[in-house]
């Protein structure tokens, strides 16, 4: 399997793997191209910065909330958003994405019931990125 | 790209700045990455980069301020791309308010980056090769200013201007030092003809012609004068011109030089080296010099030429004794008169003009020396040294003291004395301490035979003037008998010169002489005369008797010639018919066209004219057949022969037969025997001429002579006692 896996897109690879549905496959495969290998070594770095860094902005977007910093949850939902973008997560960078606008519009009241949706959705996305990680690695 | 372009990516969200960095470096830029704007100016400042992309959105300096601060330090130039979101209109305002070149938002096409900032980078390079060039002109056109500058400056310490002309267009430009040097107003409008205004109007054809032969290819180089107002200065112009493809001028670069300082130093340099500072006569360097040319000429011409060098007797005394600064005056006074005394007016010497021009110089001392040149006789030196001489005769005032001085002058002639400058005027040198020896105010040739050659001549010369004034000469005149009437009709006059000491002198042994000093002009005037009156008086005593006068070439190419004859004819009263000229074939034959107009003017006069000593010189028949003669005189060389001597006979005829066939007459001479005149007579010869009827006599004795006749039949003439049997026989 792991020969054959710098060929593969990774819309194969979620073809194969049913139950990832966090992340936009064919958004990431058109990084192949960015690749000087051609592989997908790239998309994998992205993913490990991803699994490395959002953890921790994650968590200053529940401080903001919880201290009501308005400023705080715009800029860290805003990062938010632009590197779930990046990882093919769609979905949980549109949920950023709302995030950043009601720290904008300083709607705390707002986002503090909308918290454990991002949460449910953001603990989905890393799993499927460390699943999909730990299966790539070869073996 | 030789080099890579290198972007600078500023952005705090990690996995954009990865993505970025991939894109960029697949289209073949290097990327240097930012996590905030700071960190941007930091990584700017440390490296250079040539484009550079910022997130709008960063913690601490964002996006908008750190454009404001690069584009403060990196100049208008740099390529700075802001990076906002997709619908935040305000925000791509204020990148462009913050220096912003052009803006992306968000997600960022990865796909097009590259080609959007290739373009950029285009744009870039494009604008700092424009900033560079315009920088680089700036500093070429600073560099121009300045050589320029430099140029001018330079060329005013040099006092030397440059020129441009354009000729299609006309157009000439002068530098400001060529408006100074001309003296011409900074704002004339320029042409040539502004230009030749400038130059002096002795030198407008040298110019002229040096720019003609100049546009025909020469180089240009002149010196010459121009006129700034009422000075006159020196100028050197120098030129290149250009020619274009059909060989005519397009245009000229030149220069012009102010060398006055130069030309006058030069004139005075070459005065002081060619001339003498005391009495400003030409130096010794400068006698040689002359002298050397001079003989050159005249070895290439075949001409001759005398130094005659002056030494002052007595200079030294004088000096001792006055001292110095009298000696210099005297020197000075003895220089003004031999400059006024041998102008050249005043050294034609003699009866034949020379357009010699004497060079007097001081060689040092009281040493003088003159050079003539072309000289015609050696006697000639002699006349301007005896007229030298002449000149030092009057006193000198010294110190209100009356000087006498002579000089002891030697002379050398080129070529007999010597080939050379040097050897010559060393000859002269030495012929001056002959003439010394010889007693001081004295004068000597070199070569002793010269000297008593030149005496000998100047003396006859002498004598000959002395001739004429004391009236030495006489006329002889020798009969010619017309054979159809036996009589007597005809004299030729023979000129006589009796010397008071030496006696009856022979006409060969002065005429020849006469003609080459020209006296024989004077002495030909005064034959022409007294034969003249001598007919006109037998002729008022009822003879008329016609009269041959000798024309010598010399008298015959004298343009008064005619003037003369007619005069003289007026004045005695003859009628020209009565007057007979005898030329020689030698005078006829010198100029064909002069020739034969003398010839027509002195036959329409009414005179006759006759060929004396025909069949010695050289005519051609056809040129003969042209000349309006009326009598062929046979020499008398050819008469002498007959009648034995075969040749002689066959010439006389031939000499007849083609003067009878030419419509000449012909007088046969030195006919000595009875037997000569009868071959003569059956010949059918018109007039005799000889020893046999006549020698020349007085003309006291010519009437007598008159009433004779003569008959050479066979039957009648046995004796040689002509005359007075003739006389007898005839006249009873």
């Amino acid at each position: 399997v792991a020969g054959r896996l710098g060929n593969e897109s990774v819309a194969e690879m979620g073809i194969r793997e049913q139950r990832i549905s966090a992340l936009d496959m064919q958004f990431l495969d058109q990084f192949r191209e960015l690749d000087s290998s051609g592989g997908l070594s790239l998309v994998k770095r992205i993913m490990q910065v991803y699994l490395d860094t959002s953890g921790e902005i994650v968590l200053q977007v529940e401080q903001a909330v919880s201290a009501e910093d308005a400023e705080m949850l715009r800029r860290a939902a805003h990062s938010l958003k632009s590197s779930s973008a990046n990882v093919g997560a769609a979905r949980l960078s549109e949920l950023f994405h709302r995030l950043e606008m009601m720290g904008r519009e300083r709607e705390l009241d707002k986002a503090r019931p909308f918290l454990a949706t991002v949460r449910q959705a953001y603990s989905d996305v890393t799993d499927e990125i460390r699943a999909l990680l730990v299966a790539e690695v070869p073996s | 790209m030789s080099q890579p372009v290198r972007v600078l990516v500023a952005d705090d969200e990690p996995t954009s700045r990865l993505l970025m960095q991939a894109a960029l470096r697949k289209a073949g830029f290097e990327v240097a990455l930012a996590v905030d704007g700071e960190d941007a100016l930091c990584q700017f400042r440390s490296n250079r980069c040539d484009i550079v992309i910022l997130d709008v959105e960063m913690p601490g300096l964002n996006g908008l301020e750190a454009c404001t601060a690069l584009r403060a330090e990196a100049g208008d130039e740099l390529p700075i791309v802001l990076v906002t979101r997709m619908d935040d209109i305000e925000s791509i305002e204020r990148a462009y308010e913050s220096g912003a070149t052009d803006f992306m938002s968000k997600p960022v096409n990865l796909s097009l980056i590259g080609h959007r900032l290739r373009y950029l980078f285009r744009g870039y390079r494009a604008l700092l090769d424009l900033h560079a060039a315009n920088a680089r002109n700036a500093e070429i056109m600073d560099a121009l200013r300045h050589s320029e500058q430099l140029m001018h400056q330079a060329q005013s310490v040099a006092r030397l201007g440059s020129w441009y002309l354009d000729v299609n267009s006309n157009m000439l430009t002068w530098s400001p030092e060529v408006y100074r040097i001309f003296g011409v107003p900074d704002d004339t409008p320029l042409t040539y003809d502004v230009f030749l205004s400038c130059v002096h109007p002795d030198d407008v054809g040298s110019v002229n012609q040096a720019w003609q032969e100049a546009r025909a290819g020469k180089p240009y180089r002149i010196e010459h004068r121009i006129c700034v107002g009422s000075q006159v200065r020196w100028v050197l112009e120098q030129a290149e011109l250009q020619f274009d493809d059909h060989g005519r001028v397009s245009r000229g670069v030149g220069t012009v030089q102010d060398i006055t300082e130069r030309k006058e130093a030069e004139t005075s340099i070459y005065r002081l080296a060619y001339f003498d500072s005391l009495t400003g006569l030409p130096n010794r360097a400068s006698f040689l010099d002359r002298l050397d040319r001079d003989v050159r000429r005249a070895m290439h011409h075949g001409e001759r030429l005398a130094v005659l060098f002056l030494d002052m007797d007595g200079f030294k005394n004088i000096n001792d004794t006055l001292g110095h600064v009298a000696g210099d005056s005297l020197l000075r006074e003895i220089a003004d008169r031999l400059r006024l005394g041998l102008r050249p007016s005043d050294v034609v010497a003699r009866g034949e003009l020379t357009d010699a021009e004497a060079e007097l110089a001081r060689l040092g001392g009281d040493e003088f020396t003159v050079l003539i040149p072309r000289l015609a006789h050696s006697e000639d030196a002699l006349v301007v040294a005896r007229r030298i001489r002449k000149l030092m005769h009057r006193p000198f005032k010294v110190n209100d003291r009356e000087v006498v001085l002579t000089a002891s002058i030697g002379i050398a002639v080129y070529p007999d004395d010597g080939a050379d400058a040097a050897a010559l005027l060393k000859h002269a040198d030495t012929a001056m301490y002959h003439a010394k020896d010889e007693g001081r105010d004295n004068c000597q040739f070199y070569s002793p035979a010269l000297t008593e050659q030149a005496m000998r001549r100047l003396n006859m010369e002498t004598s000959l003037r002395l001739a004429l004034e004391r009236e030495e000469f006489f006329l002889a005149y020798q009969p010619q008998l017309d054979i159809a009437t036996g009589c007597i009709h005809s004299v030729e006059a023979l000129i006589r010169w009796r010397h008071p000491e030496r006696g009856l002198i022979s006409p060969a042994a002065f005429i020849p002489f006469a003609e080459e000093n020209g006296l024989i002009v004077p002495i030909g005037e005064w034959v022409l005369r007294t034969a003249c009156q001598d007919a006109a008086r037998w002729q008022a005593s009822g003879s008329p008797l016609r009269v041959a006068v000798n024309l010598s070439p010399v008298q015959f190419r004298n343009p008064y010639l005619l003037g003369t004859i007619r005069q003289v004819l007026a004045e005695a009263g003859l009628a020209p018919e009565l007057l007979e000229l005898e030329v020689t074939e030698g005078a006829l034959m010198e100029d064909s066209d002069t020739t034969l107009a003398t010839l027509h003017a002195l036959r329409d006069e009414g005179m006759q004219i006759a060929l004396d000593d025909f069949g010695t010189g050289h005519s051609s028949l056809s040129y003969l057949k042209r000349l309006p003669l009326n009598k062929l005189k046979v020499d008398q060389s050819f008469v002498r022969g007959l009648p034995d001597d075969k040749d002689s006979l066959a010439i006389v005829k031939a000499i007849v037969s083609l003067a009878k066939n030419l419509g000449f007459s012909v007088t046969p001479e030195g006919v000595e025997t009875l037997e000569q005149a009868r071959v003569l007579q059956q010949l059918a010869c018109e007039t005799l001429q000889g020893y046999y009827f006549s020698k020349p006599i007085p003309g006291s004795e010519i009437p007598a002579i008159l009433d004779r006749r003569w008959s050479i039949g066979k039957s009648v003439m046995a004796s040689r006692r002509v005359s007075e049997m003739a006389k007898r026989m005839v006249g009873s």
